[in-house]
């Protein structure tokens, strides 16, 4: 009898303890319980019921690795492609992101360095932002932001960009008569004033997350064997990645590597002329990472779509496909740093145009007839 | 009453006999810290310092290479056996001009629970198993060794296995205007160094095994196509030597990963 009554006891005491873990459960899901009054926002009558965002990633491509406190959401993802294109995010609601990275310009803005809301012209030209989610070796041309969460946050307070400040701008956001439905369906909260910088730069990385491009090129269409490259392009191709030897090596595939088209390393490629490394006008990486080796090094940006993103390098100094490989082709300017790989190539003319007919191959304007990548204000 | 307790008693064996199942006979185990260093010719290796290439002067902007199938090798009289160590890793000995006491220190690999004991020596391979080859960059995550679009040559579907790059003083003016860059990798390429020496890891104490790595052994070559002047070294200044990336090179890559044999000394 003894015997039975601990038997009871002890599968009371295992009950019990399941039944404290269902409390637990049942408390975090339901706004609070045991009575505790729950703080009752002006949102919490709208749904939260986010959907998970699918990504879609081509075949070939990387990973794209998510940050486990910003899981993509079809809510969030909406959100950030308002925040993307309005303008209430600069001083004087003139700019938006999108001011500077036009989806009609590749997502660029087709200038050779960007002007700001109150005029005023940088120093570096907008870089695409096709495939940015991809993107793990820094941002930026000179690398200094690690995340895109990170990046969103600079151009709204930036003097030569947005102009404004965090606080005003989630104070726009607060009154807006939208916005707080929209961050409420996308992150959960449950008063307007728990809308902030953090989740506003979430919602905008989230949006940039979905400019994936890569299975709608010629290129990639080829890659599948539902085309053929042109013998210009097949030509073009091959001394891009240095596949025939009877070729000359156009070296461009150690930095610009399928499926991305880029390394996303950063390298001096010899566009300056200086007497010493101290001399750089644009240090680039060696302005963030301190090391006077760094100077003059920029990110080598992707090539998809590199014929709808003129003008080209970090200064945009290269108006045209022709002036790029001529550059490359001439081995640029001798500097302590100096990538290996650029020296002198000797294509003929014949070959350089070969070159340029292959990077056309890397186009895709599919991106154009997708709503998802177009303002919402339209 | 009978048919409860019964339950009961069988739950408690049921338990019991789970938990004593699969209990493993625990090995004492211990760390090794696998620690490379690079030199030119016997002189600590650093980025952008100039040395003298027989008589030519040369600077070096990188030096990598993957380690892959590291395992202690226990020879047990009838059997030898191997305990891996690393599966996959890359060893970046760029270090800047700047950072001297860095390249002192060189790269260390740090390995727990390694069973202590007697070995007979270490196995080194050079460069990615041909298992791993197979696979390609975009197939890890950011944090793997081989995430490295840099590190992937399309028109080999191979990795690279080692990376040696820099420039070089072809005509004596002192302005290193030939550029060079040996990147070798395919299957046919990998290379293994073996070292017979006998190392005891102790329990109480990380064994550091210290490996001197010198670069210029890696040019070292036989053939007289890249060698015309005779000195046993690949000669820069030639066009058709300066690097290799495609399949008519590969012989040249070949022959630098075989060096790696050479180049690399156990010294501690």
């Amino acid at each position: 009898m003894n015997k039975r009554w601990i038997g009871l006891v002890a599968l009371l005491l295992v009950l019990g303890a399941c039944q404290k873990e269902d409390d637990d459960n049942t408390g975090g899901g339901s706004g609070g319980g045991g009575g505790v009054t729950p703080n009752v926002g002006d949102l919490i009558d709208i749904p939260f019921d986010p959907t998970a965002y699918d990504l879609v990633i081509p075949d070939g491509f990387p990973m794209m690795e998510i940050p486990e406190d910003n899981p993509m959401v079809v809510e969030a993802v909406e959100l950030g492609r308002h925040l993307f294109f309005d303008p209430l995010l600069s001083v004087n609601l003139s700019m938006s992101c999108s001011s500077c990275h036009l989806p009609n310009a590749g997502f660029t803005d087709g200038q050779p360095v960007s002007v700001g809301v109150d005029g005023i012209a940088g120093t570096r030209s907008s870089m695409s932002l096709f495939n940015v989610g991809f993107f793990n070796k820094g941002l930026l041309w000179d690398g200094r932001v690690a995340t895109l969460e990170e990046q969103a946050g600079i151009p709204v307070e930036d003097p030569i960009e947005l102009h404004d400040t965090w606080p005003n701008v989630e104070e726009k956001l607060r009154q807006h008569d939208q916005y707080p439905r929209m961050f409420r369906e996308a992150f959960g909260i449950e008063d307007r004033s728990d809308i902030s910088k953090d989740l506003a730069v979430k919602a905008l990385a989230q949006f940039q997350r979905t400019l994936i491009l890569g299975s709608n090129s010629k290129y990639d269409r080829v890659l599948r064997r539902e085309e053929f490259f042109s013998n210009d392009e097949q030509n073009g191709f091959d001394m891009f990645f240095d596949i025939v030897p009877s070729l000359p090596d156009a070296e461009c595939g150690h930095c610009h590597n399928a499926p991305l088209f880029t390394t996303n390393e950063y390298f001096n490629n010899g566009i300056d002329s200086v007497g010493s490394l101290e001399e750089f006008d644009d240090k680039g990486l060696g302005a963030f990472s301190g090391r006077l080796v760094d100077n003059g090094k920029f990110r080598t940006p992707s090539l998809r779509n590199i014929a709808l993103t003129a003008p080209y390098m970090h200064d945009g100094r290269f108006q045209t496909l022709e002036e790029v490989v001529d550059h490359y082709n001439s081995g640029g300017h001798l500097a302590d740093n100096l990538h290996p790989l650029i020296v002198p190539l000797g294509l003929t003319e014949e070959q350089k145009k070969q070159v340029i007919a292959f990077l056309h191959t890397l186009t895709d304007t599919s991106y154009l007839e997708n709503p998802a990548f177009q303002s919402p204000f339209k | 009453m009978k048919k409860l307790s019964f339950i009961l008693a069988l739950s408690i064996l049921f338990i019991a006999s789970s938990c004593d199942n699969d209990d493993p006979i625990l090995s004492e185990v211990t760390s090794v810290d696998l620690n490379f260093k690079a030199n030119f010719n016997g002189e600590r290796l650093l980025m952008g310092k100039t040395y003298d290439y027989n008589g030519r002067s040369v600077r070096f902007s990188l030096f990598d290479f993957y380690l892959s199938d590291v395992a202690m090798v226990q020879n047990n009289g009838s059997s030898i056996e191997e305990s891996e160590l690393i599966e996959i890793d890359l060893v970046d000995l760029s270090f800047q001009q700047t950072e001297p006491d860095v390249a002192e220190s060189g790269r260390t690999i740090s390995i727990n629970n390694v069973e202590v004991g007697d070995y007979a020596g270490i196995k080194l391979g050079i460069g990615v198993t041909a298992d791993l080859n197979r696979t390609s960059f975009v197939d890890y995550p950011s944090s793997h060794p081989l995430n490295s679009a840099a590190h992937y040559w399309s028109g080999w579907n191979s990795f690279i296995f080692a990376r040696v790059e820099g420039r070089f003083d072809a005509d004596g003016d002192g302005s290193f205007e030939k550029g060079f860059v040996f990147h070798t990798g395919t299957d046919d390429t990998y290379t293994f160094k073996d070292i017979s020496q006998s190392l005891t890891l102790e329990k109480e104490n990380t064994s550091t095994l210290v490996f001197d790595l010198d670069i210029k052994e890696l040019f070292k070559i036989t053939d007289p196509i890249c060698d015309e002047d005779g000195d046993g070294y690949i000669d820069l200044h030639l066009g058709n030597c300066d690097g290799t990336h495609t399949d008519g090179e590969l012989e040249l890559a070949k022959a630098i990963m075989g060096n790696f044999r050479t180049a690399i000394q156990m010294i501690e």
